[in-house]
């Protein structure tokens, strides 16, 4: 992998994240409702309202606001203070960081662990009985919308059988066990319906090395079928489950905030939606920017992953 | 039909698959079970959609007090909901509302997504960059966060869920175009063409637009199911159809706080997604089975 | 059965009684609670916010269950004759959470930062009387007011919006998320959308009949949970002790099961219709008391509440000593008919109504007036808003009707004066009434009870009358909490309070 090829795909990032800061602070001006107003309650004055506001900053002129926002975040590392709270943003954004990445990973986790065994065995004879059960279970998981799923969990695991927490988060350092019971619901929640979607897309991606010549000569040769899983066909089905998984990654963040708000889950997704009713647009713009980061960046790990799955790829 | 049945036994035959394309087509698409499920499925869809309303045996707005949550019955085949109004005609009428938003989210994006990549594949250079940029900009948001600030900007309703659910999944159809234009973009007939110095627009639409059609079919198909499922996002956060209109998205998501009282209350709505999502999904899939060039092979 | 389970329990409670004295110490209620907006009590105006700073601040004056006055960080006060002079001796054994001991100097901080215009706060309106405040000595502090009004000493025993704080928390920066305050107990750590968590304020000043030390909880874990069903889940599998809010539609069940309490008094509020007076038709009296006689609060009720809340057609709940219990308008479909037919509209129109996201019940009950005023060709959109939307709509008078609720109602002036009095700031209705006005100036004056309960029946028959507030049902007041939670009612002011709050 070339420099040069590295270097444009990080000016290319930077380009996108100067869009998305863009975009992200345009929806102040742009949404109806006053953070103030939110604040102040129904029992303010227009008077006290516009004193509110003047206090926010948010009569300045936009350009001002923004270039005060971006230059806090690029030189200080500060996003500002949330208009509703008056607490630091950076600070809520550190504390959260951790719970929303453990939801998202475990639920990737969780999801891998379904779609590939279902995935492999249905497209080791596709249109057997196998594959059948395997495409049915996968399209109830990905026909069922998130919050409903969650519900439904919330109501097995917590309610009726009482094995597991019914919401809220614990953090590692409160002991890995803590931990675990209270990641697995909100985890399994985004898992199951991710590892749906990616069992039809292991499968597919199986089915089309399976057709390639080589692994027909493998088989001709008498190399027995496992070997020949393993050995031929995995290893190069491994570059599209790689990109299965960087794609499902944007699946699940957004599966993320629906979950994290049925959950009580402390993370970047709740954030991002409590501050849009609120109007705290500092916040929201923060929980997007990192959405964002963490999407592309996401984005060019699996790119570059490809170089090391693959020698014969090479960037120019 | 009568012009397939003589040439049925040909259609093996690699030059008449180049002469009766469409034929060949509808005879393997027939042939092939998934697609054919989903088919069904979905023409039993807009068909319930398009003629639900004349069998709702009720007014699906009609309360009636005196029936508050009641359970299934000859009466009211899925029950009742909280106001007495019958969930058999409202899952009828719901239908039209739920397919609508999809197609017609799905219509704009597609539209919109198709044409940003024709331009951005065919025409390259900077134009290319710009428009794909712009698309990773709007891919890098969460969906459900995308669709929720849109939505804060231009109000609840339904109308303004489709445009929210369109803008979306314009990315999708941007990069799905874009990188079927360019695999067909350095081959001969299109090289000729440009030779020929006809003009982009021309080429685009009647060389490049047909074969990257096969995709972008696919797409439209997965998309349908999930702007379904979006609707019922967007519902939960009180945000899509609005009271008292019935979407299934809307009903399931009023169904969860009666699962103990009045289970009825989303297990019908949400049989009804799962089905049609598994409909839109299975003719996709289906489609993309018959439609992709590797997988035609065997 | 049924005759031994009542001397059975009796036994039970008798035996547990010498053991509760052991028991009532200690432990950490675990709270299912939903988002404050900020906790500067001079700030925020959001319910939740206001309901965790109740365990914090407290006032001059308070009400016991009963809706009497009672002292409170005041031992006692006077009134001068002219109405215009508030005096207050101050109890000398109250410290803050941090340790320093509460002085009247604490008073008029806490107000005149109220007050200031640059607080910007929304909360400044309760105490609008107030011309100065002078501090006489540590323990006395006089309130001078620039009107009579009869209703002030309520207005000072309006819960957390008007509690002590201690400046420090100001100057230190941590008044939004940490306000210092007498309180039971203080705030160790909020992480918003998250967690508020409080332990005991070690410096309590507060005792129990016994002469225990008050509270008897060591801790308070306000865990925000945002779905209402999750709540419910989290109380039944015991994640939780005690839940803020219960979906309505969840009380029967809840009922039937042991494990669970479910606490119901009336709550001093009311829901209603506001309807525009400044927009045609609805600007005709007759088209808004034709609206009056076409619903059916019966059903509305129902719907909204799930049998929870009483249907009503003046705002004063029929417990309240100042309850009127006028009601013209009974659901009469021709009489509704003929006054529309009188004002030039038989044909109906088309009229929106607001109801807000924030309170689902607003969207339920929107939709059964809709369906009610249907037949008599009103044609009526539901325009549901996000609270942010909706506030600001509202603000601008940019409506035809809308759906919403006003709590905490104590004085009959409460229910009437800064809603319909002409150009009050929360007149959003443009309702404008000379008799109405003259009469909730001289309901603040008057101080004889009878005198004032005339002069407010008068106020509410004219409102009622001119239906510029539709009544539709006054609410109940309801929590639900596990059967391991002792000590806690559901108060008639509809503040919630742990202080003597146990566990077992």
């Amino acid at each position: 992998m070339s420099l040069r090829y590295l270097l444009q795909r990080l000016s290319t990032l930077l380009l996108v994240l100067f869009g998305v800061s863009v975009v992200a602070f345009s929806i102040q001006p742009l949404v109806p409702g006053s953070p103030a107003r939110v604040r102040l309650g129904v029992q303010a004055t227009e008077e006290n309202v516009r004193i509110l506001e003047e206090q926010m900053g948010l009569n300045r002129p936009l350009p001002v606001q923004y270039a005060d926002w971006v230059g806090g975040i690029v030189l200080r590392g500060d996003f500002g203070d949330s208009l509703i709270t008056r607490t630091s943003i950076t600070d809520e954004i550190v504390r959260r960081l951790p719970a929303t990445l453990a939801l998202a990973g475990v639920a990737l986790l969780i999801g891998l662990l379904i779609a590939l065994p279902l995935g492999i065995t249905s497209a080791l004879k596709p249109g057997g009985k196998r594959d059948l059960s395997a495409s049915v279970v996968s399209q109830i998981g990905v026909s069922i919308p998130d919050f409903w799923m969650g519900i439904l969990l919330i109501l097995l695991f917590a309610e009726t059988l009482g094995w597991l927490p019914s919401s809220g988060y614990e953090p590692i350092s409160e002991g890995f066990f803590a931990w675990g019971r209270h990641v697995l619901l909100p985890a399994l929640t985004a898992g199951l319906i991710s590892g749906s979607i990616m069992t039809r897309f292991v499968r597919s991606a199986l089915l089309e090395v399976l057709g390639m010549d080589y692994v027909r000569t493998a088989r001709a040769k008498g190399v027995g079928p496992r070997k020949v899983l393993t050995k031929h066909v995995l290893r190069n089905a491994a570059i599209s489950i790689v990109t299965i998984i960087g794609l499902q990654m944007a699946t699940l963040l957004s599966s993320v905030v629906v979950v994290e708000i049925i959950f009580a889950w402390p993370g970047l997704g709740s954030l991002a939606l409590t501050s849009t009713l609120q109007r705290d647009y500092p916040v929201l713009q923060a929980a997007l920017l990192m959405a964002a980061v963490a999407f592309t960046v996401i984005n060019l790990l699996t790119d570059l992953s490809y170089v090391l799955l693959d020698p014969s790829i090479e960037y120019a | 039909m009568s012009v397939t049945t003589p040439s049925m036994r040909d259609v093996q035959e690699p030059a008449d698959r180049g002469r009766r394309p469409v034929v060949d087509f509808a005879r393997r698409f027939v042939r092939h079970r998934l697609a054919m499920v989903g088919t069904t499925i979905v023409l039993l869809l807009v068909f319930v959609a398009a003629f639900g309303r004349m069998v709702a045996p009720y007014d699906p707005l009609a309360m009636d007090f005196t029936a508050l949550f009641a359970p299934p019955s000859w009466a009211h085949p899925f029950g009742t909901d909280e106001f007495g109004r019958d969930i058999f005609a409202r899952v009828l009428y719901g239908a039209r509302i739920s397919l609508q938003v999809a197609f017609i989210a799905v219509g704009i994006s597609g539209t919109a997504g198709v044409l940003l990549g024709l331009v951005a594949g065919f025409l390259g250079g900077w134009i290319d960059e710009l428009v794909m940029r712009f698309m990773d900009v709007l891919f890098a948001f969460p969906a459900v966060l995308l669709a929720i600030t849109v939505m804060a900007i231009l109000g609840r309703g339904v109308g303004n869920a489709m445009v929210a659910i369109a803008i979306v999944y314009i990315p999708i159809f941007a990069r799905v175009t874009r990188g079927a234009v360019l695999s067909v973009r350095g081959r001969e007939y299109v090289t000729a063409a440009r030779a020929l110095g006809k003009s982009p627009f021309g080429i685009m639409l009647r060389h490049v637009l047909p074969n990257a059609i096969g995709p972008i079919i696919v797409q439209t198909s997965l998309s349908l199911a999930f702007a379904i499922l979006a609707e019922a996002a967007l519902s939960y956060f009180g945000l899509g159809t609005q009271p008292p209109d019935p979407s299934w998205g809307r009903m399931l998501s009023e169904g969860r706080g009666f699962l103990q009282q009045a289970p009825w209350m989303g297990i019908f709505p949400g049989l009804a997604i799962m089905v049609s999502v598994m409909g839109f999904n299975f003719l996709g899939d289906g489609l993309r089975d018959l439609l992709d060039p590797r997988t035609n092979r065997n | 059965m049924n005759r031994i389970r009542p001397f059975l329990v009796t036994l039970a409670a008798l035996a547990l009684l010498g053991a509760a004295w052991a028991q009532t110490r200690g432990g950490t209620l675990v709270a299912a609670w939903a988002n404050p907006v900020g906790l500067d009590p001079h700030a925020t105006s959001a319910y939740y916010s206001y309901q965790t700073l109740q365990q914090v601040l407290e006032t001059l004056v308070d009400f016991d269950n009963e809706q009497n006055m009672v002292p409170k960080l005041a031992e006692s006060w006077t009134v001068s004759d002219d109405g215009l002079t508030y005096t207050f001796n101050l109890r000398s054994d109250v410290q803050f959470s941090n340790g320093r001991g509460f002085t009247a100097d604490d008073v008029k901080y806490t107000y005149d930062r109220l007050l200031d215009p640059d607080t910007a706060s929304g909360n400044a309106w309760r105490l609008g009387a107030i011309d100065s405040i002078e501090v006489v000595d540590d323990y006395t502090v006089v309130f001078n007011l620039n009107t009579v009004n009869t209703g002030f000493l309520g207005k000072l025993a309006s819960g957390s919006p008007v509690g002590i704080i201690a400046r420090e928390s100001v100057e230190d920066g941590t008044i939004d998320t940490a306000p210092v305050g007498t309180g039971p107990f203080k705030i160790t750590d909020y992480q918003p959308g998250t967690v508020v968590m409080l332990e005991r304020n070690e410096f309590y000043w507060g005792t129990d009949a016994n002469g225990t030390q008050l509270p008897y909880l060591d801790a308070l874990e306000l865990r925000i949970i945002p779905d209402d069903s999750v709540k419910r889940s989290a109380l039944v599998s015991g994640d939780v002790d005690w839940t803020i809010t219960v979906p309505p539609q969840a009380l029967a069940e809840l009922d039937a099961r042991d494990d669970v309490v479910v606490d119901r008094s009336a709550a001093p509020a009311y829901w209603y219709i506001g309807v525009n007076t400044e927009r045609a038709p609805l600007d005709d009296v007759r088209v808004r008391q034709a609206i009056s006689y076409a619903i059916d609060r019966g059903q509305i009720t129902e719907a909204a509440t799930f049998g929870t809340g009483v249907p009503t057609q003046d705002p004063i709940p029929s417990v309240s000593a100042w309850a009127f219990d006028y009601a013209p308008y009974e659901q009469n479909l021709a009489q509704a008919q003929a006054l529309l037919e009188e004002a030039g509209v038989a044909d109906g129109f088309d009229m929106l109504i607001m109801p807000t996201t924030e309170y689902e019940e607003s969207i339920r009950a929107a939709q059964v007036i809709q369906a009610q005023l249907a037949p008599l060709g009103i044609n009526v959109t539901l325009d549901t808003r996000e609270w942010a939307d909706w506030l600001d709509t509202q603000g601008q008078g940019n409506y035809d009707t809308f759906v919403c609720s006003w709590n905490v109602l104590l004085d009959p002036d409460d229910f009437f004066y800064a809603q319909h009095k002409t150009g009050e700031v929360f007149n959003f209705t443009g309702y404008t009434n000379p008799t109405v006005d003259d009469l909730l100036d001289r309901g603040r004056q008057e101080t004889e009870f009878a005198d004032r309960y005339a002069i407010y029946e008068q106020i509410n028959r004219e409102i009622v009358n001119d239906a510029v507030y539709i009544y539709l049902y006054n609410p109940g007041n309801i929590q639900a909490y596990a059967a391991n939670v002792n000590g806690y009612t559901a108060r008639g002011d509809q503040t919630i309070r742990f202080v003597s709050t146990y566990l077992d």
